[in-house]
């Protein structure tokens, strides 16, 4: 396992534009652009792509099939993916967390932003972030570097198409989904944090299991 | 020290259906033409892909060295982390021998894979199979495309590799039947996705011969010991596991001196 996380922190060396790109845009948008929210949801999404980045160099050259000669096991990498997703996952909220304070200190002056439910939303974008991973690790196990980014597009692409026919209907039916929504959060946000967390891991758990499955089914 | 029985795999136009005992302390060449099986086998022995049927008994990954022919680690990987991920990998991992023998070979440990030559790349994937008390060593095409300087430093290193340990193995692969020659104890044929032949190579070079034989011959000589005939300009190209026979009753006919290219065309091309 460790074996193999220190052949993915090898592989993320190699990006060394993207993260210096990362930190250009996360502090230009910290000193010019008037929301805080907006860099966590850049961030959040990024943590995926790049622990699928190292998935993709794995299976360059047929570089798998050499991995699954070495004593790691399948589970082991399937395991050793999640781990990593979610340690870049925690590294770049914390990373953007920063930023954001940054931008909230810019404008108000002050820190009593800061508050219990302020970290609650800065945890729910770092769950709303190993969501995403529990989806994107599969589907690029299923379908390798050629085919995935077609299969995330399909995915995603449904995600989105369903969260527009969710928003059309309430503007067909006239139910104001976000007060509804703010209404059931503000009934008991601790409760509601608690059941998105519940899920978020039950989500990963069912996702790494699928993930499994599949490594140990596939061929090199 | 490796033993397949009747392992299967079924593909839409190939099957592969071999039964291999892989000796304690011997090195075993596997020899096949190009899409004979040869990929496919080690890909089963290694538990790359599932097989159909039979068995297959082979020590721990730990006490394995493996060389694929068409896959390594990534290239955008230097030496240097290579070794990091070796010794967090394997728990006999010999750090010191593997960076003597970098600084040997002229392999350079800050360097990406990707700016390597295809010999110091083969070379270096050997080193990495071989430097962790592996006791089995898998070894598919490790020979291929090099020059002749690179293919006898590899070579080198399987015969180090072997006078180490009496009890370490060796399955290789080849193409080049002159490393097969100077290396091997036996060696099996693989064609179309069967074992036709397994013999030591002192037999197959001493008993097994090729007789050329001008109608005539062919017509009277006895053909109880023929594997295999093939009709040439001048008659006929026989084999056989008989030499000695042939040599000492019919002493007239042509007997060519024995390699295994040779023999095996004729497995493959002889009726």
């Amino acid at each position: 396992m460790k074996g193999l996380l220190i052949k993915d922190i090898a592989y993320l060396k190699q990006n060394k534009s993207l993260y210096f790109f990362l930190i250009i845009f996360g502090l230009g948008f910290s000193l010019f652009y008037d929301n805080s929210n907006f860099i966590l949801g850049y961030c959040s999404v990024f943590s995926g792509i790049l622990a699928l980045g190292t998935i993709n160099y794995d299976d360059y050259n047929h570089g798998l099939s050499f991995l699954f000669t070495l004593p790691p096991t399948r589970k082991d990498y399937v395991k050793e993916k999640y781990l990593l997703a979610y340690g870049i996952s925690v590294v770049l909220i914390i990373f953007a967390t920063i930023l954001s304070i940054a931008t909230d200190y810019r404008l108000l002056h002050n820190f009593h932003f800061i508050s219990l439910d302020w970290l609650l939303g800065i945890l729910a974008t770092l769950f709303f972030s190993f969501m995403l991973i529990a989806f994107l690790i599969p589907i690029q196990i299923k379908f390798g570097s050629q085919k995935s980014q077609l299969a995330m597009i399909i995915v995603f692409g449904g995600m989105a198409l369903v969260f527009i026919l969710l928003y059309l209907l309430t503007q067909v039916t006239g139910i104001d989904i976000e007060s509804l929504f703010n209404q059931i959060i503000s009934l008991s946000p601790y409760l509601i944090m608690t059941m998105f967390i519940l899920i978020v891991a039950l989500i990963n758990y069912v996702s790494y299991r699928i993930s499994i499955t599949m490594m140990e089914k596939k061929e090199f | 020290m490796l033993e397949i029985k009747n392992v299967q795999k079924k593909y839409d136009h190939f099957q592969l259906n071999c039964t291999l005992n892989i000796q304690e302390g011997t090195i075993t060449g596997l020899i096949g033409q190009n899409g004979a099986g040869k990929t496919t086998l080690f890909k089963a022995i290694l538990g790359l892909i599932h097989i159909d049927g039979g068995t297959i008994q082979i020590p721990p990954k730990e006490e394995i060295g493996v060389v694929l022919a068409d896959a390594g680690f990534s290239d955008y990987l230097t030496i240097g982390e290579i070794i990091s991920i070796l010794e967090n990998m394997y728990m006999h991992f010999e750090k010191d021998y593997f960076i003597q023998k970098c600084d040997e070979f002229n392999l350079p440990r800050d360097k990406k894979i990707l700016d390597f030559s295809t010999g110091m790349k083969a070379k270096l994937k050997v080193l990495i199979a071989l430097t962790h008390h592996a006791q089995l060593l898998i070894l598919d095409e490790p020979t291929s495309g090099l020059d002749v300087i690179a293919r006898d430093d590899i070579l080198n290193m399987i015969r180090e590799f072997m006078e180490e340990n009496p009890h370490h193995t060796v399955l290789i692969s080849s193409h080049i039947s002159s490393d097969l020659e100077s290396l091997c104890d036996d060696v099996y044929m693989i064609n179309d996705g069967a074992i036709v032949l397994h013999e030591t190579i002192d037999d197959l070079l001493n008993q097994y011969a090729l007789l050329k034989l001008d109608d005539q011959q062919y017509q009277n000589i006895d053909k109880a010991y023929l594997l295999k005939i093939k009709k040439e300009n001048y008659g006929y190209c026989c084999l056989t596991n008989q030499k000695q026979f042939y040599q000492d009753n019919y002493p007239d006919i042509v007997i060519d001196k024995n390699n295994i290219d040779e023999l095996f065309f004729m497995m493959i091309r002889g009726e």
